[in-house]
């Protein structure tokens, strides 16, 4: 599918600041599932922007501007086409052998390692005694279950996910710590990602956490409805991205309880939701941050 | 006056007396064996060693009230002289102190010396093909020669650096590698300080020092000279400069007055003649970084930061750094600074790293390692871990990606409460810690309070890899001040020596 994407974001500072130096993840991915085919990148004030890729393969922008100013504006435009229609579609790997496919991608990329084993209070070392301690009693973790296919254990983490805890669209902050998560009684779809990253990689398994944009209103008849009937407010979304065997990356989305298929774009991807900030700065002078409003606009061109 | 008899066998019988064999646990797949430590000065009957007798005759001459002379003069060269460093602990008491240094300089032979040159060397070459590896094809990973867990749980792997180019594929400009001598008199390496290691303009002071006040020494020697050090440096700074060796502006970024280091920080800008500058004073523009002056912003083509990692830039590392220069990982990246040391390189000294080091000698060079380590336990490896848990009052136990003494438990002289809360602290963190059997630092006599005793030490060579690889002959020799004690760093109470290294 075929989408342009608009957005800006509007950072705002309590008085002027300067020296004001920043970079922004907000170009989509252009690899095998989805293609750039068109970006542009402008500010106001106007400052010139270059751009290198991060170590976890994201286009970042980076510019600076030395001269007093008390707010930003970043404009984006992205026209991007979307190549993955059916996750399901590739060809599996027998259960037995799906250990040692992902043994043999850890060997051949060990920058995977990354999405195994870091932890972080977002993303930490679910074991049954956190399991008591967070869920109570007698509750657990989903285990990595044995010869049922990666897939189907990532479905059925999801469904755990699904049936205890409820996606808000409208919730706006992400929780600081999977602890402060399972706490809440409606959560962020970052929040939900971040738990899901946790359970895949107690199993030894890639995870990373994905952030980009969902287009909420292209679910085709025949396809389940899904998970929150209301529809998706235009914002960004976050997801997991599990290393499946016979497949690769493959999205799950712990908020809706889906899999990613074309109508989601990918804009970045991390050991968690730190790693794909928008935006991160450096500025001196007087003035405080004081947020940033985004605006964002997805249309679907097809 | 001469020492007399009875001064002179009171010594000896000391020396003789601290010889007792202490013993070196077993580990797994590591043999026992009874170690004394050596003594760089006396040899086995207790004569001193040939290369010492020339001095050992002066002193004999002199008598040892000279020697108390000379000691009251160099600490007093050294105070008025601003030679200092900073402690972080007992702060009520100021936290700067003269530089410890004790006059009887540490001899090294030509042979000795042009064995660990050639170790050194071969060392740091290997190390920057690592480093290069490691923040781009990760070939050494892929081959299983290093587990890839191991760096990727690794602090001081910066993965922000990916893919970037360093100037000329060097990451390690200047490099400080401790050296000890085992039982045996082999030299082995202790540890690699590839971040900010310091240390270097006190081997230089201790030269200057000692070139004052014992003249007639050097005059019964023929002493490589170690003086030259900042001009190898320069020199080498200025190969880096991406504009040219002839259009290069070069800083020593520090972090400020507060640094335990900010000495060195004055005294390399100063012998260098290049500007001492502080985040603050420096600012990038279109990827590129600049010096504020009086009269305006002066491009920068080589900065020898002395700041940490995660201070070093506010975008990319610490948001809350104030320390640092925002962008200037990304002038880096753009190929328009030389930074110095590089970004990532400390994940090369993680002493968990160090164990790996003849591997990665054999892996890029082909070559077998010059120098040995010291044998460490894995605290990630379960037998290795159960071996050093039984055996913590045997052990020397270090943070992986500590410096200077820190986070370090030396068991013979610890307490069980102490060997109890690092059992702990290994049980909960495996990969931040290794372990060493207690290795004898080989010793030295120093004069110390009208006496000469010996004190165990080590030594701190300093490399700088330009335009090649050069080791400055000599290096600092750090002391352990206290009697019996393994602990020579100086933030920890250890003193120096000047380190003679004599041509042919």
């Amino acid at each position: 599918m075929n989408y342009r994407i608009e957005r800006i974001d509007r950072l705002h500072f309590s008085a002027a600041v300067r020296e004001h130096h920043f970079e922004c993840r907000v170009a989509p991915w252009d690899d095998a599932t989805q293609r750039l085919k068109r970006f542009e990148v402008l500010s106001e004030p106007t400052a010139d922007f270059a751009s290198h890729r991060d170590g976890f393969g994201n286009q970042v922008h980076r510019s600076a501007l030395l001269g007093a100013h008390d707010a930003l504006a970043v404009r984006v435009r992205a026209d991007v086409e979307t190549l993955l229609p059916n996750p399901f579609d590739f060809e599996p790997v027998a259960p037995a052998r799906e250990g040692a496919w992902i043994a043999d991608s850890l060997r051949q990329a060990p920058r995977l390692w990354d999405f195994v084993l870091y932890r972080s209070a977002l993303t930490p070392v679910l074991t049954p005694a956190t399991a008591t301690e967070l869920l109570g009693e007698g509750d657990c973790w989903p285990g990595p279950g044995e010869q049922v296919p990666m897939l189907e254990r990532i479905q059925q983490a999801l469904q755990w996910i699904g049936d205890r805890f409820e996606h808000d669209p409208a919730q706006r902050e992400p929780a600081q710590t999977l602890a402060e998560v399972v706490g809440r009684d409606a959560c962020h779809a970052a929040d939900l990602a971040h738990l899901a990253i946790a359970i895949v990689r107690a199993w030894g398994m890639p995870a990373r956490f994905a952030a980009g944009y969902v287009d909420a209103d292209c679910f085709e008849s025949d396809d389940d409805p899904p998970r929150t009937s209301e529809p998706l407010p235009q914002t960004l979304h976050y997801w997991m991205e599990a290393l499946v065997p016979g497949a690769g990356w493959r999205g799950f989305d712990a908020a809706r309880g889906l899999l990613a298929d074309d109508s989601y774009v990918r804009l970045a991807v991390g050991r968690d939701r730190h790693d794909v900030r928008g935006f991160r700065h450096s500025y001196k002078g007087d003035g405080e941050y004081a947020g940033v409003e985004t605006e964002i606009d997805v249309q679907r061109l097809d | 006056m001469r020492m007399s008899t009875n001064q002179f066998q009171s010594f000896t019988g000391q020396f003789q007396s601290m010889r007792g064999p202490t013993q070196t646990p077993a580990g797994p797949g590591r043999g026992a064996g009874q170690s004394m430590a050596f003594h760089e000065f006396y040899r086995d009957d207790f004569r001193p060693r040939e290369h010492y007798l020339p001095m050992w005759e002066h002193i004999q001459r002199t008598g040892q009230h000279l020697l108390g002379d000379k000691a009251r003069e160099a600490h007093l060269t050294l105070h008025t002289e601003g030679v200092t460093f900073t402690v972080y602990s007992n702060q009520d008491e100021g936290i700067e102190r003269v530089w410890p240094f004790d006059i009887l300089p540490r001899i090294i032979t030509a042979g000795e010396w042009a064995h660990i040159e050639a170790g050194l060397k071969q060392r740091i070459r290997a190390l920057n093909l690592f480093l290069k590896d490691l923040y781009h094809g990760q070939r050494i990973l892929k081959d299983g020669v290093i587990p890839a867990q191991l760096i990727y749980n690794g602090k001081d792997f910066r993965r922000e650096i990916m893919d970037i180019d360093a100037p000329h594929d060097i990451y390690t400009h200047i490099s400080g590698v401790d050296l000890i001598r085992d039982e045996d008199g082999r030299y082995l390496v202790l540890e690699d300080n590839l971040r900010t290691p310091s240390g270097v303009s006190y081997m230089i002071e201790n030269r200057v020092v000692e070139r004052r006040i014992l003249p007639e020494f050097f005059a019964r020697y023929r002493v490589r000279r170690v003086e030259h050090y900042p001009a190898l440096l320069l020199q080498a700074l200025r190969h880096l400069s991406p504009r040219g060796k002839d259009r290069a502006n070069i800083v020593v970024l520090t972090p400020g007055i507060y640094n335990s280091a900010y000495f060195e920080h004055t005294f390399l800008a100063k012998e260098m003649g290049v500007e001492l500058a502080e985040g603050r004073d420096l600012v990038c523009k279109n990827d590129k970084v600049y010096l504020k002056t009086t009269h305006g912003l002066e491009r920068v083509d080589v900065v020898y930061r002395r700041v940490d990692d995660d201070f070093l830039d506010p975008l990319v590392f610490r948001a809350d750094s104030v320390l640092g220069v925002a962008g200037v990982i990304n002038a880096w990246r753009a190929g328009n600074v030389a930074l110095v040391n590089a970004p990532g390189a400390g994940i090369a000294d993680d002493k968990a790293v160090y164990a790996y080091v003849p591997e990665i000698i054999r892996y890029y060079l082909g070559e077998s390692p010059i120098l040995q380590n010291v044998p460490t336990y894995q605290m990630t490896n379960p037998e290795d871990r159960a071996y050093v848990l039984d055996n913590l009052e045997r052990m020397v136990v270090k943070a992986v990606a500590e410096s200077g003494g820190y986070g370090m438990l030396m068991g013979p002289s610890s307490t069980t409460a102490q060997r109890a809360e690092f059992a702990r602290k290994i049980e909960d963190d495996p990969r931040n810690y290794i372990a060493q059997p207690v290795v004898q630092l080989s010793r030295h006599i120093c004069y110390l309070d009208g006496e000469l005793e010996s004190r165990h030490l080590d030594l701190r060579p300093f490399i700088i890899y330009g335009d090649g690889i050069d080791v400055v002959p000599g290096g600092l020799t750090r002391v352990a001040m206290t009697k019996g004690s393994l602990v020579v760093n100086s933030s920890q109470g250890g003193g120096s020596k000047d380190t003679w290294v004599l041509a042919d």
